[in-house]
């Protein structure tokens, strides 16, 4: 095969990155990563000195690989990490990744707490899906991010940090534009407010092309289980994404440049509306912080009652 | 040459760029890693029918 070079130092390149122009070798490429990841967590003031910071650990790579940086980043920085994993509950899947969470916690001397989806629920996602013929996604996502502001709150935790990836975050932009949510494009990634029950998340890969996140795995022998949810497959996500990865094939950067307009956008934004529509509520059944007088985790798990 | 993609493996005489062999497949470069020969190489290098290539799909969804 042809042999192609760093454009950095005289080695073999593994990494070609288009969207900016650049082959790197393997040892640039670490660096590279690793540089970006620092550089975000300043550029968001995501972390300070002596927090302690809760890592949402799926088990997948964005949050394995992310638990690794964080982990190295202690020997920098002082703050304390410890590690939830939410167990929805999805057959032949999730005990994949959370042996894999538990694995690499153990590995790096890392706390972590399991949470069961149906302990706190009442169902687990599997139950849920046989009752309901609508998104996993849309269920899943709101019980999960429910439960990880809950628990991390209970072990005091100053901020919860997740391992959405800049493909992530990107189809979220897109999506909400798709749907018409204005709104949900400016709450979006930002603390909405100091609520003392709502936990800050912070997300220090959103700058983080998704592929470079296994290419950095692959590199640095981080032992990865590359599998997809059972119930993604149904999702207006999988449409976007796939729509994204074109683009980003023909046009490069297109990510990249979703994601910088939606910050610039998203100052002007929280300045054009009005703060009503940011207010916070306490769920007046839970007691957990709510845009509204009932939280959707609460409603939710009405509406399954509901569906018997 | 000999791909091999995640528990199967084809036999094929391509030559050409990798970004090409990934789009005949039916891939897209933003959801696999390519080795060649055991090593992680640039999507845009050439390979010839004496290289041995495997795809691992690393992003799911879409
Ligand atoms: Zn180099
Ligand atoms: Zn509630």
């Amino acid at each position: 095969m042809e042999k192609i070079i760093c454009s950095l130092c005289e080695k073999p390149a593994s990494v070609n990155l288009q969207y900016a122009a650049k082959h790197l070798c393997s040892g640039c490429f670490v660096k590279y990563f690793e540089k970006r990841f620092l550089r975000t967590i300043r550029e968001f003031s995501m972390i300070k000195p002596h927090e302690k910071i809760a890592v949402g650990l799926s088990g997948g790579k964005d949050s394995v690989v992310m638990l690794h940086l964080l982990a190295k980043l202690r020997r920098r920085l002082p703050f304390e990490i410890f590690a939830i994993t939410i167990d929805e509950g999805i057959k032949n899947y999730r005990n994949t990744t959370i042996h894999i969470a538990k694995r690499e916690c153990k590995k790096l001397g890392i706390a972590l707490k399991v949470i069961i989806f149906k302990e706190d629920i009442g169902f687990n996602l599997d139950e849920i899906m046989k009752k309901t013929n609508s998104s996993a996604c849309s269920w899943c996502g709101v019980f999960r991010r429910y439960l990880l502001n809950k628990y991390a709150r209970i072990e005091n935790a100053n901020k919860i940090a997740i391992g959405h990836n800049l493909d992530d975050v990107a189809q979220t932009v897109l999506m909400n534009i798709m749907r018409n949510e204005p709104i949900r494009i400016a709450r979006f990634l930002e603390p909405i407010t100091n609520d003392e029950y709502f936990i800050p998340r912070v997300h220090p890969l959103l700058r983080t092309p998704e592929k470079e996140i296994a290419i950095y795995a692959m590199l640095k022998d981080i032992q990865i289980k590359y599998m997809e949810c059972p119930y993604a497959h149904f999702s207006f996500r999988q449409h976007v994404k796939k729509q994204l990865n074109d683009s980003e094939e023909k046009y490069p950067s297109t990510k990249i440049r979703i994601l910088n307009s939606f910050l610039e956008m998203k100052k002007h934004l929280r300045k054009w509306m009005k703060d009503e529509k940011f207010k916070l509520f306490h769920c007046k059944k839970c007691g957990e912080s709510s845009s509204a007088q009932i939280c959707m985790r609460c409603e939710m798990i009405m509406k399954l009652k509901n569906m018997a | 040459m000999i791909i091999t993609i995640g528990t199967k493996k084809i036999r094929s005489n391509f030559n050409g760029k990798i970004s090409e062999l990934i789009k005949k497949l039916a891939f897209s470069r933003e959801e696999v890693l390519v080795r060649v020969n055991g090593k992680l190489v640039p999507e845009d290098a050439k390979i010839n029918s004496k290289d041995n290539i495997e795809i691992i799909k690393v992003v799911f969804g879409g």
